[in-house]
């Protein structure tokens, strides 16, 4: 495989140009700017909205809670307002809306609206919600708890030669897209149509129609959107909802557009994590079985939780075959900003845990950490914890043997070890570590990691993703899908696809915008599954259409042509795509996605094909800490990624380098604390993430192990890199200091404490 | 910005001063912007913006004479990095130009921005301070403008001596004798550019035979205002630095720096690395090490 520089990014061209549009630079007539007035409390009860009569409230246009009739957006279970009512659960939540033709107006308003508040007990601890006093979310504020079993995990305890037990955490994390959240709303007469920065426009159009109780028509259009990492999935619902009450209110359209200061405090972050893991091994190392407990902190609202807890809980024994197996997992309520998607969703926190609790059976048994993690890995035929037996694509066992190899794991982790042993010894003794100036710690870690492509469980089959294509009258195949592009490159994927199922050059393909009026739909733009799932769809409509043009020319001309490479062909003439296709133009194809009936899923016992298939990755990185100043670096990165069939080489490398120096940014760089239950972080200045001056030196490479229902066998690969990361550099941790890191992040500040423990320890 | 605020370009120095004798404070001064673009409510409310890069005095001079160097206020740092002359007599407040955000940065923002900023983490004036630079500060009354040093200047975050109408005309940098000079500027922040710093330290010093015979030692972000470290040079002049001595002086920068817990970093992080980080510089500019 090697990189091909005629396949380019489709979308790349008008983004160096400046011309792509993105919300903000569309120029639309009107427009008004809308925000909200936010609860500062992270729980409170509303006694009273005031609006200073010295203000001439006519200049603008107010919404408040009560005029919403159906005021819930619509999603997994309706219990988040658009605006709160009665009761605030956040700090951050919507009170009031208010909408203005310019922004100074707006702002001067909005300092002349009074809420008072009544502040309520609050908890934020996700470990304490449970059992609160504190109700949020039903009695015991817990938006779904899952149990998996395998097994019998008795049998594993009394067989165990150890019982290794593990607690670990992860933190919030934020999205941090180029571009801020942004959406307009446009009223007609009985339309509203909504136009924005989105990954999912017809879960705004449903989350709508719900709000307007089908009195208005809703039209969703996606704008060019600058990045998403799940952030747009779930959010813009709520943020065109606000949007739509102000715009049918005012009469004019409205821009709700939030500074990255707005973005950063009140939009979704990833779900913070709790871990409580039991491992049973025998003295090899060789896992018997798995007792794991898990939480994830969904916030104040339940969004997407209870479907990334799935998530999490479906990965959570990793690349391992295990036998015995039982996992209890909540998503529980906390009066913070409702927790949402993003790339990974629940993965990584589950890959985490299992990856440190691998590492501390390592530490327990004297093994190197590799040794114990091959000794476990899944293989083709074994089960997963939901007793879905691998049939096709599997990958673990070749995709680590790979990264270790190429690498060099095994002789770096001796000679790093061997040079960090006198460094440690003079830093825990409390004198000057370094001999020479440039003398460093070294760490070298690795992981596996796994990725579920597509939906969980049963989601694909409930969604019913549908695509049609269509030849236009030049010709020229169109494809109507409700897939986003918001800088991953689904376009290009798309038109590959279809490209390559006809045989004809990726410029003949025309994508129509993403305008609910005018595409069907095909599902959102999540869970890794626009290239596998809408793109196995394009094949077979591909191939319809094929059959379809074939048929048609044959019954016409009386002759029998055939297929190839691009052209009609029947012994006499050669006759090319595009000719053909001009002549039967309007002739259009309709495809609708379920999963080949062989995948099969329970999703109340939580048995069966939690995915159709399955990504496989492995990681090393090398990891330096400065003995002096405990700064963190990852010096490089090693990983093998198996994702069926790269569909676009490049590009697909670049998903690789890009998520994982994102999940580099999770294990050492970003963090986000609470301050009276507000995220303490306003924007790039004090939420870190890793720059390009911190790009480890990346080494990719790709394996292809086809998954027969896939496009060309093409899986799921926008979340895999991103999953690994983390657990591959806080294993280099372990591996210099012999400590265990078991929460996410990582900073020197922590390092430093970890050292003088050790120091009082060793004193 | 405002919809009635005012800008204004003056080209020299005359025309600046007298727009400023002219309107009403308050003023905005805009070098480079780099810290008036982020901070949005200030830029806002700005009135009557003046903008220092078009008056050619402040924008352009780097004056090298034999003992010293004069940088205007609105030379940016890039220019600065860039001079041939200051990166041999003054290779300490290169590296601190050139760890200051990025490349972008380097471009527009200036060392009057710096100071006037007044931010305990800008990561120029410690070495300013070492520097013992002189701050001048305009309108000059009969031609002659006032002479500050950096610690006089700033009073607190964000807090300076400078009135209504004073700005920061130049800064001017003595050479030092190079004859036995050991100098070393280290920034600590969370990631390798565009960082905040936790702290940062420089020291400037000379050696004879062995023999300390000054050192000049400043930290940022580790208290409310940039002060030498006067304590812990006194620990070190005149004596011949062993493992012992700097020990002493490492517990005494310990002492003479208050710094505190915030989001980029924890209190005791700060103190205790501000505090290796010396020993670090020392032990290396001694070649010291644990044999
Ligand atoms: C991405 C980024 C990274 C950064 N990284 C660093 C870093 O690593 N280290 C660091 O120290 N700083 C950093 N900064 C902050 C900033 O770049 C510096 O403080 C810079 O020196 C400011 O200079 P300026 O010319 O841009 O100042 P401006 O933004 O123009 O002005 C800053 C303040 O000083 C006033 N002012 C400017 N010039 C004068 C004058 N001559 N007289 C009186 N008042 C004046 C202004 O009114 C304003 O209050 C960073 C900023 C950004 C945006």
């Amino acid at each position: 495989m090697k990189a091909n520089p005629n396949d380019f990014r489709v979308d790349a061209v008008g983004k160096l140009r400046a011309e792509t549009r993105y919300i903000r630079d569309e120029k639309i007539p009107g427009l008004w700017f809308g925000a909200a007035i936010r609860s500062p409390l992270p729980r409170a009860r509303i006694k009273s909205i005031t609006f200073d009569k010295n203000f001439d409230w006519n200049r603008v246009t107010v919404v408040t809670a009560k005029e919403i009739a159906n005021n819930y957006v619509a999603m997994l279970e309706n219990d988040m307002p658009f605006l709160a009512e009665e009761i605030v659960n956040y700090a951050g939540e919507p009170v009031v809306l208010i909408a203005a033709a310019d922004k100074e107006t707006l702002r001067e308003a909005g300092e002349h609206v009074k809420v008072n508040y009544e502040p309520l007990p609050y908890v934020l601890d996700m470990l304490q919600s449970e059992n609160s006093d504190v109700k949020i979310f039903g009695e015991r504020n817990i938006f779904k708890e899952i149990r998996i079993e395998k097994g019998n995990i008795e049998q594993a305890r009394q067989n165990a030669f150890a019982i290794v037990e593990l607690e670990s955490e992860t933190g919030f994390q934020e999205h941090l897209y180029l571009e801020p959240q942004g959406v307009v709303a446009i009223p007609e007469e009985d339309r509203v149509i909504i136009k924005g920065s989105m990954q999912c426009p017809y879960y705004i159009k449903a989350a709508l129609d719900e709000m307007f109780g089908g009195k208005k028509h809703v039209t969703v259009i996606q704008a060019a959107t600058g990045g998403a990492f799940g952030g747009k999935e779930d959010f813009p619902s709520l943020l065109a909802g606000h949007a739509a009450l102000l715009a049918v209110k005012s009469g004019h359209p409205v821009a709700m557009f939030f500074d990255r200061e707005e973005d950063v405090r009140v939009t979704t972050k990833r779900h913070p994590s709790y871990h409580k893991d039991i491992a049973y091994v025998d003295k090899n190392g060789r896992i018997l079985g798995l007792d794991l407990t898990i939480y994830l902190d969904g916030g104040a609202y339940c969004t997407l939780s209870q479907v990334v807890l799935a998530r999490s809980a479906l990965t959570a024994t990793g690349c391992y075959h295990v036998p015995h197996v039982r996992i209890l997992a909540k998503a529980v309520a906390t009066n913070t900003v409702p927790s949402g998607a993003f790339r990974g969703f629940g993965g990584p926190q589950a890959v985490f845990a299992i990856e440190m609790l691998i590492e501390e059976i390592a530490h327990r048994l004297n093994l190197r950490p590799d040794q114990v993690r091959r000794l476990n890995l899944i293989k083709e035929g074994q089960s997963t914890a939901t007793g879905q037996i691998l049939r096709y694509s599997v990958s673990a066992e070749e995709t680590f043997t790979d990264v270790l190899e190429r690498s060099d794991y095994v002789r770096k982790y001796n000679t790093y070890k061997k040079g960090n042993a006198p460094i440690l010894e003079r830093l825990l003794k409390g004198v000057y570590p370094k001999k020479n100036a440039d003398d460093m710690l070294k760490g070298i870690g690795l992981s596996v990691s796994l990725h579920g492509a597509g939906f969980t469980g049963t989601g694909e089959n409930r969604i019913k993703g549908k695509i049609r294509v269509e030849i236009n009258k030049e010709g020229m195949p169109v494809i109507f899908s409700s897939q986003t592009e918001m800088g991953q490159g689904e376009e290009t994927a798309l038109k590959n696809i279809l490209a390559k199922t006809l045989s004809i050059d990726r410029e003949l393909i025309l994508l129509t915008e993403v305008n609910t009026d005018l595409v069907p739909n095909s599902g959102p733009t999540v869970a890794s599954r626009t290239t596998m799932v809408v793109g196995s769809l394009l094949v077979e409509a591909g191939k319809e259409i094929i059959s379809r043009l074939t048929k048609k020319l044959n019954s016409e001309t009386g002759k029998s042509f055939e297929y190839r490479l691009g052209y009609f062909y029947d012994g006499e003439q050669i006759i090319s795509f595009r000719e053909v296709a001009q002549k039967y133009a309007g002739l259009f194809v309709e495809k609708q996605y379920s999963h080949p009936p062989v995948i099969k899923f329970d999703d109340i016992r939580w048995k069966g094909d939690a995915y159709p298939v399955f990504s496989w990755a492995a990681a090393v990185a090398e990891v330096e800490v400065d003995p002096v100043t405990f700064e963190i670096s990852v010096a490089r990165y090693f990983t093998t990624h198996e994702i069926g069939k790269a569909i676009n080489y490049d590009q697909a490398i670049a998903q690789i380098q890009g998520g994982s120096l994102q999940g580099i940014g999770y294990a050492i760089y970003e963090k986000v604390g609470l301050k009276n239950g507000y995220f303490d972080i306003t924007g790039f200045t004090d939420y870190i993430i890793p720059s390009s001056a911190d790009m480890p030196e990346m080494d990719v490479k790709i394996l292809e192990n086809p998954y027969p229902f896939g496009p060309f066998g093409a899986k799921g690969l926008g979340e895999l890199p991103f999953v690994g990361a983390a657990p591959a550099v806080i294993s280099a941790l372990w591996m210099i200091f012999n400590y265990p890191f078991t929460r996410l992040p990582v900073m020197p500040e922590d390092l430093f404490s970890v050292v003088r423990t050790l120091k009082e320890k060793g004193a | 910005m405002s919809k009635n605020n005012t800008v204004f370009r003056p080209r020299d120095l005359k025309e600046l001063d007298r727009i400023i004798e002219q309107n009403v404070p308050p003023f905005t001064f805009v070098a480079g912007a780099t810290d008036l673009m982020v901070q949005t409510e200030r830029w806002r409310a700005a009135a009557n913006l003046i903008d220092l890069t078009s008056v050619s005095e402040l924008h352009e001079t780097l004056g090298v004479k034999d003992s010293s160097v004069r940088i205007g206020a609105a030379v940016p740092y890039s220019r600065i990095i860039k001079n041939s002359v200051v990166r041999e007599l003054l290779p300490i407040l290169v590296e601190a130009c050139r760890q200051i955000g990025s490349v972008q940065i380097q471009n527009r923002g200036t060392l009057g921005g710096n100071i006037a900023n007044a931010s305990p983490a800008g990561d120029s004036l410690p070495v300013l301070a070492v520097l013992d630079a002189n701050i001048w500060i305009g309108p000059a009354r009969n031609g002659k403008f006032t002479i500050k040093k950096i610690d006089e200047i700033m009073t607190g975050p964000g807090q300076t001596i400078l009135g209504e109408k004073q700005y920061i005309a130049f800064i001017e940098i003595p050479f030092h004798e190079r004859e036995g000079q050991f100098w070393a500027f280290r920034k600590v922040g969370q990631r390798s550019a565009l960082a905040i710093s936790k702290l940062n330290l420089a020291v400037l010093g000379w050696l004879n035979d062995g023999i300390v015979k000054d050192i000049r030692i400043c930290s940022g972000s580790v208290a409310p205002q940039i002060n030498r470290h006067r304590r812990t040079e006194e620990i070190l002049r005149d004596k011949k630095p062993d493992e012992k001595l700097i020990e002493q002086a490492c517990q005494m920068i310990r002492r003479e720096i208050s710094p505190i817990s915030d989001i980029r970093s924890t209190e005791e992080y700060r103190r205790h690395t501000t505090a290796e980080v010396l020993r670090d510089i020392l032990y290396q500019t001694f070649a010291i090490y644990d044999l």
